[in-house]
């Protein structure tokens, strides 16, 4: 269960964000899950790696469950990203599928240019999806787009010369005046919020994280700041961060395009495999999870 | 952490060092052999992400010690990098296509 990092005590954050919701394997609960959907239109799901791990990586059964991923996964060396990589991509599907209300091994997992995921044939159901250690977390809307990201919350970033890196400066004045032992946890506050914001917009790393910001003493981060420091966003765009499982940080950034929150029900999330091919192209990248 | 910057140094000398740096692996997790001093040529079809576990904060810390290590090509641009953070003959290519024109001054 979530202890939250920034509870939820406002009013439209508890309106926009529905609480995490674990899934312990493919049992779910998936009715909690599609009932924060069918409340807030989004969902944030997450789970620990070994509850979604095959017993054995050489299962017969694997290569129809992960589909076209399959290929990728035969080629990595290393073991705990293979390892990860099948558990996240099993863990999203299931989550999906119980959205879609569609078995989990129909589900067909693509990449967008930059290596966002999107479900073929259910692009308006917008997914996200992170990982990190043992932490696996997906994020669902049918409002937008979105985007989450999870660190532990005592990554090493201080000394990596990460605030010139990846900070504006503002966020650089700010954190100055931050006590040095609450520095590197605002970093990593920052780190997933920009991530979440680039992988939603569907950037990635392609976005200069020193030209778009947050502000570092923020208690709820409610839009995205240009390098001086003034709004850059509307409010389009939500923002959470939390704490999950003890020692992850996770956030997530939504943004709400009007397509509602209850939805339309299954059938409106299909896209026709045609038009998304036309609309859709490109290799995936390897960063953007 | 190494902070080598001899810029006498082959390239993917000093590409190992800031992998092994970054990955925090030992020279025979990353290069597959235990011999006295590993091999001197990098396994350039060694994916970055999905061999070596990078992450997109590895990405930042190697920018890091790439300018470290690679100081002629001065502050590097990671989303102008970012296609060539693929694999390691990729990168090692970027990286000497990148230093060409500096020797060349």
């Amino acid at each position: 269960m979530a202890s939250s990092l920034e509870p939820m005590t406002e009013l439209e954050t508890r309106r926009v964000f529905a609480h995490p919701i674990q899934a312990r394997g493919p049992d779910g609960p998936w009715d909690a899950v599609g009932e924060a959907v069918s409340r807030h239109g989004s969902a944030l799901v997450h789970a620990r790696m070994d509850d979604w791990l095959p017993k054995d990586l050489a299962d017969p059964a694997l290569p129809d469950q992960l589909g076209p991923d399959y290929l990728r996964f035969r080629r990595m060396r290393h073991p705990t990203v293979r390892a990860r990589f099948v558990a996240s991509r099993l863990m999203l599907k299931h989550t999906a599928g119980a959205v879609v209300g569609e078995p989990a091994h129909s589900l067909e997992l693509s990449y967008k240019l930059g290596g966002r995921p999107y479900l073929r044939g259910f692009e308006q159901l917008d997914i996200s999806l992170s990982h990190t250690a043992d932490l696996l977390v997906v994020g669902l809307t049918r409002r937008g787009w979105i985007g989450v990201d999870a660190e532990l919350s005592d990554r090493q970033m201080v000394g990596l010369g990460t605030e010139s890196q990846m900070c504006t400066r503002h966020e650089q004045e700010e954190l100055e005046r931050i006590a040095e032992e609450h520095r590197n946890s605002a970093l990593v506050r920052l780190w997933t919020l920009k991530e979440a914001y680039s992988k939603a917009i569907g950037q990635g790393m392609r976005f200069r994280f020193t030209e778009f910001g947050f502000g570092p003493q923020d208690r709820q981060a409610r839009e995205v700041r240009l390098p001086d420091g003034s709004p850059g966003t509307g409010k389009e765009w939500a923002f959470h961060t939390c704490v999950l499982q003890q020692r992850y940080t996770v956030s997530i950034a939504l943004y709400d395009a009007g397509f509602g929150e209850t939805g339309d029900g299954v059938h409106a999330l299909r896209v026709e495999d045609e038009l998304l091919a036309e609309l859709i192209g490109g290799t995936a990248e390897r960063f953007a999870e | 952490m190494t902070t080598e910057t001899s810029t006498d140094c082959p390239v993917t000398l000093r590409l190992q060092d800031v992998l092994l740096a970054v990955t925090g692996m030992t020279p025979e997790l990353l290069f597959g052999d235990s011999a006295e001093e590993f091999a001197p040529e990098l396994d350039e079809d060694l994916q970055l992400a999905d061999d070596l576990g990078f992450d997109s904060v590895m990405l930042m810390e190697l920018k890091f010690l790439l300018e470290q290590h690679f100081p002629e090509l001065g502050e590097l641009s990671l989303p102008e990098i970012l296609p060539s953070l693929h694999t390691v003959g990729s990168l090692t290519d970027c990286l000497k296509r990148r230093l060409s024109p500096v020797e060349a001054v």
